[in-house]
């Protein structure tokens, strides 16, 4: 099943293990480890490490990639993408075909409770909504003409994440680091940081599916402690040095006896990661040089603002270390998460406050340590909403037209691309849908989404299944 | 009584194929005028050929043909063809969607399923200007966005001059490439069983069985040489693990290690085969297959009931050794053998059990489009079912013929029309035949309980009639009568008890229901009472009309319902039966009862034609389900009384009913009382259905009739009887009408005692005015009247201990039959877009093209019955591979789930194909092909071996050596638990809910997880739950189940690193098995170490490994703070889970 694009000689690790296991013991592994020539290791050296560097099809822009995941679909029409349909024809039957919605509840249309204003240089307009990520949209790409093809979340989400909308295939995360590999050697190059809202469809978002489990995406919580089986279960840091020694002298017996083979060597290896992480996910949460006003630039002295802000301002710290994909999840806001079917108003702003500040601290701080250019940023839901009403005061899914915009990576600040019809229902110009966005956010790392294959199941499998054309436009 | 037509009705077209379809009838009618182009389709008669021989140039009445118009084309139609068209419609393109080329102009006059692209001149009609449009949402192309109006004019002007095409372009074949299946044939996989001879070798001494021949013969042409033996300490644990999924005891390795015999070894085999742990190691493997899970996944999570049965039928039937030609059948068709496999506490019917296995798919609560949601169950059914038995990879001929293999979309179709002939069936375990027994007594007890309960009703109710007349007349306003005396002082009384309740009666329900039989005489006795006969009379005959023309309004409104059921054939000849509480048939008379020692009465009787699962005990299960009909009208409504029992409306066999949607589609029966209720099915008028009655606890239902109606129920409608007695001109007096009452509720209890109710002529039916006299029966009859004799409390007592002793029911997720159906090709795989009609079938690479269709049902056992065939080359080669791939590492086909073209070829396909027939020559008997492939020389190598060999077969695909290989997720923590001491070795049973860490969250989360160490049980049993799959699994690999999984990956994650450092469990079981080494007395540190070797590894541990170990030990004694400190001990047991044999075979 493995493709062995990995496998090489499998000489230098073997060589470095068996120094470590004899000479320096624990201490000199993790300075050799510490070593920043070793996490630079150029690809086809390392022979066991599926997450060493590869290079990428073509030079490409965007090394790291955030994609801010807005959970249940964000309304359109009330953020990006305004309508003055909806305010003249506001209380009207809507006047076009309706399709069938998830809970068949239509109502009439409904003018966004929101005024949009222009921003930037490029004078893109924004609802009030997300008046702090407006001040950025000179360096955004929005893009107006999104579809999907499920109207229900689950199937959605697994469309969005993974290219089909079925449980199990791969996720984009996975898709990226099977393809590049990862710049950072003490975390896993596939982060996901769960503000508290799994997505309809679970963890299966994030699976690295039929790849091999090294490019799964890892979960990291809210909080001091993000990540599982972390904390050393010995007593103290010297009974864990104490048995991680007498382990690897007990492993070089089993070398011994059972023979080289890169399966065990592997294993051995994998420990080494496991260590690592031990203290790089601390150090990671260590936000002790963080200044005040970088601080306060997430929402973190906010209550409202500060679960977001905090995964934000790590996944600034991830890009800083070279982790390759990181996506984040919503926080819980007291309400449901971006799904309106009832009481749009307070719903959404909810929903928006949490996240607004810290996305534009995270655009902002990532610009001005020079990280954007080389960091993708993507903000979407798997689809948007009516724009008539569900009921009186809500909206339902909709998969026919919504709004995704991408930041920094090579893409073209200051854009709106395609457009939906009059009442922001079905993308009519330019429609892009998930294959396309997949498509481009490739290309912009440097992929050719029709190269980046693992074969499967008979087949050459694809992030874009077969289809996904890159969107040329907006990318700079 | 009208039954709706069972034939599937033909799906709604899309507009716009609606219209082409039309058009295509004209086109064929002749040839084109313009272009004199034979463009007929194969499935109309040819028109006339042209008598234009040459199809160039195009001659067009208008200007096209002219330089000017070639011009045209070229500059402005051709380039929005190609870069808007071609991507998906031309030729070069294997599969053009749709099967509608544009890119030749016949090809465009031919079309596609949907019809001609264009008709020349005719901007109105064609197709492609239709879908440019993007008028119709089912049909806008293209697809990723709206053309420009310049490019839109464009194309109408070209099609509106003729269409022109320039010569020497308008030649192409227009078909698409051709499936040729004959070529595709000669694939290795789909050649018959070759009968190989066994090769002949240099080193006869090396050969134990013919394995050994057919590795061996391969590895002497290259020159390589077999590795050595591995001692016996790594045979027992290889086997050990293999077999069983847990480590050897100290106990076996020391019986092996002393076992002198020739055939030691072999008894180890055998041991291991033998052991019920058997079974649960290698169902676990099956389980991948089968998709195996225990919820629906998707947003809650939701149960699926007794999924752990068919994991215990796994095990059960694996350490039986069940053929595994019949393995298949049951799983297949396990309901419809005609003998099913019993389990031998013949409790269990163990084939029916077995189909559980299409059910274990993922699955979503509110589907907006239930065709999309059936199709792709069944798409996940055909995939996981052709991919477990047969190796292939079918998906993909949904949409199109397979890409490379010999699979048609048709081949697919076929497939699918079984699995929509066949519903989800939450049936009954057990056997009818361990609810025979009782069944007869309570039938017996019956005969003799009703008689006499109907005898002691009645007697009552005359009775108690008395007092009702005097009752009433006490109650009346009419002041003269008031004045009459009661006759008797008894009557007084019991009168007087009974006026209260009574004048509550007449006052709150009877004055406010014109259709209560009461309403007359309540309007007349109370409301209007008059003395004088004729004031009396007339009053009583404005009341008459009125009730009269409420009749006739009601029958009116009636009058556009039709009757899908009413039981009155006397059989259940358009349901399916199943379980006992329906009986045989409907009743005639379905009476309603309570049945206690205490108490003996008729509550309800309900009739003519009952299907009534409360005739023998409310505690007997069972199940109605109609046939599929197509739901004609926008409501379904149901006549019925009863309680715990539930009603589905199944569409596209959606069986997951849930609000939000869907919770409008079942309705829980909770009226004791004949009610109406309602199903609004506006939305799925059209679309196929069938109706189940689902007793599935210890209530019961009636059900008397279910109509289809575009109203809402039908009004009460006042009897017919009443009307007529009112109407009586004899009647002149409340007094006279009062007794008047007293003698029709009187005859009618005669004609209930004279066994005549069913008899009566239409609009003298009896029924409901008995019925309501059982129910108010307070009214009339005082309880103690109905206190049962002794006589009946002996009958009472008995039959109650027959009800105690039924068995209680358990219940699975299992197939039935539905109604026989074939299914459509769906073009690119859309439910919409309807194609050709495909029979029922197997492959046709398999069977051929003609096979017998099924007689009748879904034709699930003759698939069955094909699949198993010996003409079947894949079934026995799929599974001896598999069997392979899990005792070598390996499979000889290395894609165990795809033996097609993608998939890898064999690495020894006459060993293949030897192993496959030996497997059927064995009697398909998995154990022997287990004992054949361990007992080989090939399985005994070491996994160490020579330079030169190693580089002549780098990856080992050879087999010179033994692979080594990391265990399983359920083997690591198996054996955690088994060296630990902590194993509990039970079978079987529910699972134990998983350990939830604060990292599992979701919808859908239990409420309370398991305990961190399973409660010591073996990992199987640890629940599937797709949501909150068991993270420690999952960081080794377990496979997510959403479709057969014949092989998982072996990753290295630091997931699995971190776990077996820090996961509480296995901390938890280094304490654990510290404490048990330490409970031994008397023995050195040394001698401890000894012993955890052993336990974790099967073998004596090194002198350096020793002495490491106690040099830890005295570092971590040191730290402890006192020499011997169990804690020691702990952190010791845990390194040596972290050592990697404890996870690694050799």
């Amino acid at each position: 099943m493995h493709c062995n694009n990995f496998r090489r000689s499998p000489l230098s690790r073997r060589e470095m293990l068996t120094e470590c296991a004899t000479g320096f013991g624990m201490f000199a592994l993790s300075a050799l480890l510490t070593d920043p020539a070793y996490g630079a290791t150029p690809a086809g050296s390392d022979s066991l490490n599926p997450l060493a560097p590869k290079p990428s099809h073509f030079p490409g822009k965007a090394k790291s990639v955030i994609f801010l995941y807005m959970d249940g679909g964000p309304s359109q029409v009330d953020t990006f993408d305004p309508k003055l349909r909806l305010i003249k024809e506001h209380g009207q039957p809507i006047k076009m075909k309706v399709p069938p919605t998830q809970f068949d509840n239509v109502g009439t249309v409904l003018k966004s409770p929101w005024e949009f204003k222009n921003y930037g240089k490029s004078g893109i307009p924004v609802s009030g909504l997300f008046p702090n990520v407006a001040t950025c949209v000179d360096d955004m790409a929005i893009i107006r003409s999104m579809t999907s093809d499920f109207s229900e979340h689950t199937n959605a989400n697994y469309f969005l994440h993974s290219g089909i909308g079925i449980q199990g295939r791969p996720s984009m995360g996975a898709w990226a680091t099977y393809g590049l590999g990862s710049e950072c050697q003490n975390l896993p190059g596939f982060i996901v940081l769960n503000s508290g809202l799994i997505p309809p469809g679970g963890m299966d978002c994030f699976t690295s599916g039929f790849l091999p489990a090294s490019y799964q995406g890892s979960f990291f919580r809210n909080g001091a402690s993000p990540v599982a089986d972390l904390q050393p279960s010995a007593a103290d840091a010297k009974r864990q040095q104490d048995q991680f020694a007498l382990m690897r002298k007990l492993d070089r017996s089993v070398v011994g006896r059972m023979g080289e083979s890169d399966k065990l060597e592997a294993s051995i290896a994998n420990y080494e990661l496991a260590y690592k992480m031990q203290t790089a996910v601390p150090d990671l949460m260590d936000f002790r040089n963080e200044t005040e006003v970088t601080k306060k630039m997430y929402g973190l002295d906010n209550p409202v603002t500060q679960i977001y802000g905090q995964q934000c301002l790590v996944a600034r710290r991830l890009v800083e270390r070279g982790v390759r994909f990181i996506e984040l999840l919503c926080p819980s806001v007291g309400t449901d998460r971006w799904d309106q079917h009832g009481d749009l108003k307070s719903g959404h702003e909810k929903n928006s406050v949490a996240v607004d500040k810290p996305i534009s601290g995270l655009l902002k701080d990532l610009k001005s340590r020079g990280l954007l250019d080389s960091t993708l940023v993507v903000w979407g839901g798997e689809f948007g909403r009516t724009p008539m009403a569900q009921g009186s005061d809500g909206r339902d899914h909709n998969p026919f037209g919504f709004t995704v915009w991408m930041a920094g990576g090579g893409v073209k600040g200051g854009t709106i691309f395609g457009a939906t019809d009059d009442y922001g229902y079905y993308a009519e110009e330019n429609k892009v849908d998930i294959h396309d966005m997949h498509a481009t956010m490739l290309h912009l790392m440097g992929m050719d989404h029709k190269k980046l294959t693992y074969r499967f199941s008979g087949r050459d499998m694809r992030l874009t299944d077969v289809s996904g054309n890159v969107i040329k436009e907006i990318i700079a | 009584m009208a039954i709706i037509g069972s034939q599937r009705p033909i799906r709604p077209l899309v507009e716009g194929a609606v219209v082409l379809s039309g058009l295509m009838a004209l086109l064929a009618l002749g040839p084109d005028p313009v272009s004199g182009q034979n463009k007929t389709t194969p499935s109309r008669p040819a028109p006339k050929k042209s008598v234009v021989a040459s199809p160039l140039p195009v001659r067009a009445p208008s200007l096209s043909g002219s330089p000017g118009s070639v011009e045209f084309f070229e500059k402005r139609v051709r380039p929005i063809l190609v870069a808007n068209c071609y991507q998906c419609h031309a030729k070069v393109n294997e599969m053009a969607q749709g099967g509608m080329q544009l890119d030749s102009r016949e090809a465009l006059l031919l079309g596609g399923k949907r019809g001609a692209a264009l008709i020349p001149g005719d901007t109105a009609k064609s197709l492609l200007l239709h879908a440019i449009s993007y008028q119709d949402s089912a049909l806008k192309m293209p697809p990723k966005g709206k053309l420009s109006p310049e490019e839109i004019a464009a194309l109408t002007k070209w099609i509106k001059d003729g269409a022109v095409w320039p010569a020497g372009n308008a030649n192409r074949p227009a078909t698409a490439a051709a499936f040729d299946l004959q070529t595709r044939k000669h694939h290795w996989a789909w050649q018959p069983l070759q009968t190989a001879r066994v090769p002949t070798v240099k080193n006869r001494a090396w050969v134990r069985n013919p394995i050994d021949n057919f590795i061996l013969a391969k590895l002497e042409e290259r020159h390589l040489k077999p590795s050595p033996s591995a001692d016996r300490r790594t045979l027992i644990r290889r086997l050990t693990f293999d077999l069983i999924g847990l480590p050897p005891t100290p106990q076996e390795i020391d019986a092996f290690l002393t076992d002198t015999s020739p055939n030691a070894y072999e008894k180890v085999v055998d041991r291991l085969l033998a052991s019920p742990h058997y079974g649960e190691r290698w169902a676990r493997h099956w389980l991948d297959l089968a998709r195996f899970a225990e919820t629906d996944g998707h947003e809650f999570d939701f149960e699926k009931p007794n999924a752990w049965m068919y994991r215990d039928y796994v095990i059960r039937a694996l350490n039986e050794d069940l053929p595994y030609n019949q393995f298949v059948t049951e799983q297949v068709a396990g309901d419809l053998l005609p003998r099913p496999r019993i389990s031998p506490a013949g409790s269990v019917n163990e084939s029916l059990l077995a189909t559980s296995f299409f059910w274990f798919g993922e699955g979503k609560h509110s589907p907006v489009d239930l065709q999309v949601d059936e199709a792709e169950r069944i798409d996940n059914q055909i995939d996981v079912f052709s991919k477990t038995f047969l190796g292939l990879s079918v998906g993909c001929a949904r949409r199109h013929n397979h890409k490379f293999d010999a699979i048609s979309t048709k081949d697919y179709y076929a497939l699918s029309g079984y699995l929509k002939s066949s519903r989800y069936h939450l049936a009954q375990i057990e056997t009818p035949e361990r609810f025979r027994p009782a069944v007869e007594d309570l039938k017996a007890s019956r005969a003799q309980i009703q008689p006499l309960l109907v005898q002691t009703t009645t007697a009552a109710q005359q009775k108690g009639l008395e007092s009702f007349e005097a009752g009433l007349l006490a109650l009346t306003t009419v002041p003269q009568t008031r004045q009459v005396a009661l006759p008797d002082p008894r009557l007084a009384a019991a009168s007087v008890r009974a006026l209260p309740p009574l004048n509550k009666y007449l006052r709150e329900v009877a004055a406010k229901d014109p259709a209560n039989p009461l309403y007359p005489w309540f309007r007349l006795g109370i409301e209007q009472a008059a003395e004088k006969p004729e004031t009396f009379r007339t009053r009583a005959n404005v009341i008459a009309a009125d009730l009269k023309a409420k009749i006739a309004e009601a029958q009116k409104a009636a009058a556009g319902a039709v009757v899908f059921e009413d039981f009155h054939t006397g059989d259940y000849r358009n349901w399916d039966l199943s379980g006992e509480a329906f009986g045989t048939a409907p009743e005639r008379i379905g009476l309603q009862t309570v049945l206690t020692e205490a108490s003996s009465r008729i509550t309800g009787v309900m009739g003519p034609g009952v299907a009534n699962s409360g005739t023998l005990s409310p505690r007997l299960q069972g199940e109605l389900r109609s046939h599929t009909f197509a739901i004609p009208k926008s409501r379904v409504l149901f006549h019925m009384a009863g309680n715990g029992v539930t009603v589905n409306l199944v569409i596209d066999g959606f069986h997951r009913i849930q609000y939000p949607i869907y919770g409008g589609l079942t309705i829980a029966v909770n009226n004791p009382k004949p009610t109406w209720y309602t199903m609004d099915v506006s939305k799925w008028v059209g679309r196929n259905a069938y109706i189940e009655v689902l007793d599935h606890g210890d209530g019961s239902v009636a059900v008397d009739r279910i109509l289809f109606s575009d109203n809402a129920v039908p009004a009460s409608i006042p009897d017919p009887l009443i009307v007529q007695m009112l109407e009586s001109p004899a009647i002149t007096s409340i007094e006279g009408l009062t007794h008047a009452y007293r003698t029709l509720l009187a005859t009618t209890l005669q004609t209930w005692q004279d066994d005549r109710l069913a008899s009566t002529p239409p609009g003298a039916d009896r029924i409901a005015l008995l019925d309501w006299m059982l129910r108010t029966d307070n009214l009339v009859v005082t309880a103690s009247a109905l206190t049962p004799t002794p006589e009946m409390a002996a009958l009472l007592k008995k039959r109650q201990g027959v009800e105690r002793a039924l068995p209680d029911v358990h219940r699975v997720m299992a197939i039935a039959d539905g109604s026989p159906e074939d299914d459509h090709v769906h073009i690119r795989g859309n439910y919409k877009t309807p194609g050709d009609l495909v029979p029922r079938r197997f492959f046709e690479a398999l069977n051929g093209p003609k096979q017998p269709v099924p007689k009748e049902g879904s034709g699930r056992l003759e698939l069955a019955q094909r699949l198993t065939a010996p003409s079947n080359p894949l079934l026995p080669r799929v599974m001896v591979n598999r069997l392979w791939q899990h005792h070598f590492g390996d499979g000889i086909v290395k894609t165990p789930d795809d033996f097609g073209v993608m998939g890898e070829r064999p690495t020894h396909p006459e060993l293949l194909d030897w192993l496959a027939k030996e497997f059927i020559r064995q009697g398909w008997s998995i154990k022997a092909m287990h004992r054949m492939m361990v007992t080989s020389a090939t399985y005994r190598m070491a996994s160490r071996s020579d330079a030169k060999s190693d580089e002549g077969d780098p990856q080992n695909r050879l087999l010179h050596k033994a692979n080594i290989r990391r265990l399983e997720a359920e083997c690591i923590r198996d054996a955690a638990l088994a060296v630990s001491g902590r194993l509990d070795s039970k079978l079987y049973g529910p699972s134990v809910m998983p350990y939830l860490t604060e990292f599992m969250a979701g919808r859908g989360k239990p409420s309370k997880g398991g305990p961190l160490d399973g409660d010591g049980r073996r990992s199987i049993y640890i629940g599937v739950r797709r949501n909150f799959l068991t993270p420690l699994f999952l960081a080794f690999d377990y496979p997510v189940p959403f479709t057969s999984i014949g092989r998982r990956s072996v990753s290295n994650v630091p997931a699995q690193a971190l776990a077996l450092m820090n996961n509480p469990l296995f901390q938890q079981q280094a304490e654990v098995w510290a404490k048990k080494t330490l409970a031994v007395p008397n023995l050195t540190p040394t001698q401890r170490i000894e012993t955890l070797y052993i336990e974790a590894y099967g073998r004596p541990v090194s002198t350096s490994e020793s002495a490491d170990a106690l040099a830890f030990l005295a570092e971590q004694d040191k730290a402890y703070g006192k020499p011997g400190d169990p804690r020691s001990w702990t952190d010791l047991c845990h390194v040596l889970f972290n050592v990697k044999e404890f996870i690694f075979l050799d």
